[in-house]
């Protein structure tokens, strides 16, 4: 009886012309791996500080129970059984050692503040403040599709000296896990750690069949913060394909973008937050998880320079085709 | 247990069928496209553990609840209104006339799902009601509610099917 509701379903979906599927697949695949990697953190986390309090407990029950004063002449319980960070975790008594496969973070804190924010104002950090941060670090060249993803994740691509890419940045609560240094990894992954003359952790990871996250930089802080930007070498998914593109900055540049100070999980400049949101307002979606939303300034183009002293915006959303063609379309300059 | 490259041919398989659904959830394929993006990286991350005979079954259970949770956002632009917007005086009778896909846009979120899921998925009000973790009798009286609205913004015209030629 209610036929004629199918019916132009049918019809109307036989009008519509229907974007192509074309590397959906592969993008959900790399996206979802992504996911994964940030989810195993935190359960990482999670069991280790479990861990921490069980090694603790062991260690105070005989001391309690045989009288000894091991625990006394060491310092308390209570400092042993406190979480410590990943990789210096000894395996509780008479068991194997119980930590899963290192992930790249942990919830642990640093206790080292290595890279110190800048003083004054301070506001919320909102991934309006990661974009606009970006924007202000990177190289001399011209920006375009802007996308926010993830938690606190901001999108550009970049048309430099390099020729075109895409750069990505996101900033996460927590700290680097020692152990992704030196534990095993997949055979199509690299990584590598270092230190800079701050104290602070770098972590570079390539992966060699992922065109989304070649070449990734994440740098630990020490102040809970910790910055990971991915230097693609295709572009975003854009109903096709993943167009093939350059990486728009080294890897040099791209650890120096991360360990700017600028950065906050918590909290960055408050200026520079009250400006980006006021800037980039009408995103919608940035607080979806995981869902992608390209956008673009008017189609006129704003110079970023003029467009942030007059805090204005011709923002308007962009379509996912045309924001995601890379032709320019809304695009600001850097650098 | 399943594995990345059976996740890949799923998504191949469904990807296009599960995109079509968010399409009428959304009316906008952009935002169907990321809809399902968004729902397919929730799945791979249970890929692993879906039990359940048929994914896409577990896949549109999420896609269904990511569409409700997106909708319930502040960020959701969308604006729900009563007025039928403007059309241009010169157009035809066929132009004047609002189409199912302008018609969902004054359903209610749930409404809607549920007139997409029962008249474009095809589903029984049983399965509807299992999709959407509702009663069968709310399901049976909102698509009813909802068909209702339908009728009456599309016109009586169109509640009975055109003659063929």
């Amino acid at each position: 009886m209610d036929e004629w509701v199918h019916s132009m379903f049918r019809t109307e979906m036989s009008s519509q012309a229907r974007p192509s599927l074309d590397g959906m697949a592969q993008e959900a695949l790399a996206r979802g791996r992504r996911a994964r990697r940030v989810r195993t953190a935190k359960i990482a986390s999670t069991v280790l500080v479990a861990v921490g309090i069980v090694g603790g407990f062991a260690v105070a029950v005989p001391t309690i129970a045989g009288g000894h004063s091991v625990a006394a002449g060491r310092g308390t319980v209570a400092k042993s059984a406190s979480p410590a960070r990943p990789g210096t975790q000894t395996a509780p008594a008479g068991g194997a050692r119980t930590v899963p496969a290192p992930a790249i973070l942990t919830d642990a804190r640093s206790s080292a503040s290595y890279i110190r924010q800048p003083p004054g104002a301070k506001a919320a950090t909102t991934s309006e403040a990661i974009l606009d941060e970006l924007l202000k670090l990177l190289p001399a060249g011209t920006t375009s599709n802007y996308a926010f993803y993830g938690g606190l994740g901001a999108q550009t691509y970049l048309d430099g000296a390099n020729g075109l890419g895409m750069i990505r940045v996101v900033v996460y609560k927590g700290s680097l896990n020692p152990d992704a240094c030196t534990s095993a990894v997949p055979s199509d992954m690299t990584r590598t750690c270092s230190t800079l003359p701050s104290g602070a952790t770098v972590l570079t990871t390539k992966i060699s069949d992922n065109c989304i996250e070649p070449l990734t930089i994440d740098v630990d802080h020490g102040d809970g913060t910790v910055v990971e930007i991915d230097v693609a070498t295709c572009l975003t998914w854009n109903g096709h394909s993943n167009p093939p593109a350059h990486m728009a900055i080294t890897a040099a540049q791209a650890q120096q973008i991360a360990a700017n100070p600028a950065w906050g999980a918590v909290k960055m400049v408050a200026a520079l937050v009250h400006d980006a949101n006021s800037r980039f307002a009408g995103i919608p979606g940035n607080s979806h998880a995981a869902a992608s939303v390209a956008w673009c300034p008017g189609a006129s183009g704003n110079s970023r320079a003029s467009a942030s002293r007059s805090g204005t915006s011709s923002a308007s959303r962009c379509g996912r085709d045309s924001a995601s063609e890379g032709t320019g379309a809304g695009t600001s300059t850097a650098g | 247990m399943r594995d990345d490259d059976e996740f890949v041919a799923f998504v191949e398989q469904s990807g296009s069928r599960l995109r079509d659904t968010a399409f009428w959830l959304c009316r906008d394929w952009s935002l169907a496209q990321d809809l399902t993006q968004a729902t397919l990286i929730k799945v791979y991350l249970s890929w692993q553990r879906i039990t359940h005979n048929d994914p896409y079954w577990y896949c549109k259970k999420v896609l269904l609840r990511t569409y409700l949770d997106h909708k319930r956002l502040k960020s959701s632009a969308e604006v729900q209104t009563d007025v039928v917007p403007d059309r241009p005086a010169a157009a035809d009778a066929a132009e004047l006339r609002i189409t199912l896909l302008d018609a969902l846009g004054h359903l209610s979120p749930q409404d809607r799902a549920i007139v997409v899921l029962r008249y474009w998925e095809d589903h029984s009000v049983q399965t509807v009601a299992e999709l959407l973790g509702l009663s069968p009798g709310v399901v049976k009286m909102q698509s009813m509610r909802a068909l209702a609205s339908l009728r009456a913004l599309l016109g009586e015209d169109e509640a009975v099917p055109a003659p063929l030629a």
